[in-house]
């Protein structure tokens, strides 16, 4: 069954962790213009 | 215009005023955690929830934690939405009585990006990609928790602005199991009953397969999807004498779609279907149900800050804003195309459909018309809705430039569930500043001095959303990938790039039409367009509630600007529409503004 998972769902995957990673930085930026 | 399109126009926004303060006072209780009748049935849930979870419901957040819990809930709901997709022709999986294979990555992506940040752009039909499974799982669960998550955003900048020399703005998680407990889950019990009984579908079985009264011919699609052609060169034609007849759960679906402003169709053909929106008045709840819950935001406002008053002027000035799109885009679609008009005067043909006698009707439901229609654009892109009765692409350009500028004010006219309030707000803000800037005097707001820190953040909320947008319309509309997804040329085109991006960063959903979206291109920088113009606005608006809420209350002078008269919610009516006219004007001017120039000349797109 995993076997249908292929090279775009890590890339997708990843770049939605990366996304979020990013949003913790963006919440410290904030905080740290203050 | 009929006087029977006005009177449904002002009943609808008279029975939103109606609900206003009820609803509103309900939720400013059901936040602040005071007693209710519905505390027999949901607190036992609550509490059970709270243990299952591990949550401390008496731990106050900071904004950064708070922001923090969204950033983690909304990953990791994300991810498991993209894997849902990706495994829902699992065969142990239950559900899926068609079939239906597993969504392609990049499309599985855009979609987890659209469902997790409440904007439902579909690149998909849904009858044909989705299973039950996911429906209801999936893309139903996010409906509901998306909206609860944006009530529980618009609640803690209250409580900053309430707050007084606090350091928290309340429990993430508090808000969001309360928000869906006490307000979604029983409006959304009794709408999805009422769609019921008007003939919305509500079942798991397999599609319905009919014999066709009336069999028709079609050219026969080869397994490219291309016409196959005979020995002569001619389409080989193939008789249709049965239709498959989509089924699904449906109302339950179609009431959290509305209530949660999140406009994501079980059908391809969202509210204009029967299935979805079978009669005049489903299509008049569902209207009411996409207004309900913003404009009791309003009263939750004025009554968890002290000043009822202050609510009502946002309220004004929102229905004020309602009432100008709603005019034009009835005026210009009642009007109909003029080019069609001139030429049926000087043809043969005077019936009242070639000389557009009820308006322009193209795209457009024939059992809702043209005041309705009308009406529907303008409620689902004044929130952040993107439920569609009616294909916007087939407005004439001034109607259909009414529901892009109402996604490029930020979707601030009502707004979407707590979205459209803590968007608001940021206008508020500017608002008072620049009230300040007039007269020469520290900005205060409801007692709370704004000082650079808030504008800061303001203009961050501010200035992130035009950009996204504009960057990624103008890399479509400069390269291959993205022009050859349109389906018109010239300034017709342009709208459907710009309508696309424009309601992705603003979270609404709706398309403009004609765009073919399920693409590499459109799929990824749609998913990444939705991501940013959620998260980006919504981490400096907590920052300005945590750094509102620390602030001393400031004792009101003469000096004070108050923001509970007519003169404010005209200031802030003027911020709203120069801020949006002034960022997007250049943009409207190659699109729909052009594209009436030239219709008025005789080209059309």
């Amino acid at each position: 069954m995993w076997r249908e998972f292929e090279m775009q769902d890590v890339i997708f995957l990843g770049v939605t962790v990366l996304f979020f990673v990013i949003s913790l930085a963006y919440l410290h930026f904030c905080e740290h213009v203050r | 215009m009929t006087a029977n399109g006005w009177l449904q126009i002002f009943f609808l926004l008279l029975v939103v005023f109606l609900v206003t303060r009820p609803l509103g006072g309900f939720m400013s209780r059901v936040f602040g955690r005071e007693r209710t009748w519905l505390d027999p049935a949901m607190r036992p849930v609550e509490r059970i929830l709270y243990r299952l979870t591990g949550v401390d419901e008496s731990h106050e957040m900071d904004w950064k934690e708070y922001a923090l819990a969204l950033i983690l809930f909304s990953g990791v709901s994300m991810i498991l939405l993209y894997v849902l997709q990706r495994v829902q022709q699992w065969a142990w999986l239950p559900w899926n009585p068609q079939k239906l294979a597993g969504v392609a990555p990049a499309l599985a992506f855009n979609t987890a990006a659209s469902f997790t940040t409440n904007t439902n752009w579909q690149n998909y039909v849904p009858e044909t990609t989705m299973s039950y499974l996911t429906q209801m799982v999936g893309l139903a669960y996010h409906n509901w928790v998306s909206a609860a998550a944006g009530m529980a955003l618009a609640i803690a900048f209250i409580r900053g602005i309430a707050r007084r020399e606090q350091k928290t703005i309340g429990n993430f998680w508090v808000d969001l199991v309360r928000g869906t407990l006490w307000i979604l889950a029983p409006l959304c019990l009794i709408g999805a009953l009422v769609l019921v009984s008007q003939g919305v579908v509500q079942n798991l079985k397999p599609y319905d397969t009919v014999q066709l009264v009336d069999p028709y011919q079609t050219p026969q699609l080869g397994a490219d999807g291309k016409p196959v052609n005979g020995p002569d060169g001619k389409p080989v034609m193939q008789t249709v004498t049965q239709q498959l007849i989509a089924q699904g759960p449906t109302a339950s679906q179609e009431i959290i779609k509305e209530l949660g402003t999140n406009g994501g169709g079980f059908f391809n053909a969202n509210s204009a279907h029967p299935f979805e929106n079978p009669t005049p008045f489903t299509n008049f709840l569902e209207m009411f149900c996409i207004l309900a819950i913003p404009s009791a935001f309003t009263f939750t406002l004025g009554k968890m800050t002290g000043s009822p008053r202050h609510g009502w002027a946002v309220w004004a000035a929102m229905a004020l804003l309602f009432l100008a799109g709603v005019t034009t885009a009835y005026w210009a679609e009642a009007r109909g195309n003029p080019l069609l008009t001139a030429a049926a005067q000087h043809s043969s043909q005077h019936s009242s459909s070639a000389i557009q006698a009820t308006g322009n009707l193209e795209g457009k439901e024939v059992r809702f018309g043209v005041a309705n229609s009308a009406l529907f654009a303008t409620v689902t892109t004044d929130t952040s809705c993107g439920a569609v009765n009616s294909q916007h692409d087939s407005f004439t350009p001034l109607g259909g430039m009414i529901p892009l500028i109402n996604l490029m004010l930020s979707e601030v006219i009502f707004g979407g569930v707590g979205a459209g309030m803590y968007g608001m707000l940021v206008f508020v803000i500017l608002s008072v500043f620049i009230a300040g800037l007039m007269v020469g005097r520290t900005p205060e707001y409801l007692g709370k001095k704004i000082e650079a820190y808030d504008v800061k953040m303001a203009m961050l909320v501010i200035l992130i959303f035009p950009l996204v947008i504009l960057v990624f319309t103008a890399i479509s509309v400069l390269y291959g990938f993205g022009t050859s997804a349109m389906a018109n040329a010239g300034p017709h085109g342009f709208s459907e790039v710009l309508y696309a991006f424009t309601s992705a960063v603003a979270n609404n959903g709706s398309a403009f039409g004609g765009l073919s979206g399920n693409t590499p291109w459109y799929n990824t920088s749609l998913g990444t367009a939705m991501l940013l113009g959620r998260f980006m606005m919504i981490l400096p608006m907590l920052a300005i509630a945590g750094n509102l809420a620390e602030k001393k209350q400031t004792p009101a002078t003469l000096g004070t600007f108050p923001v509970t008269g007519p003169l404010f919610t005209v200031l802030l009516i003027g911020v709203v529409i120069i801020v949006g006219a002034l960022t997007f004007f250049p943009a409207l001017s190659l699109g729909p503004i052009l594209e009436h120039l030239l219709m008025m000349a005789g080209k059309t797109f």
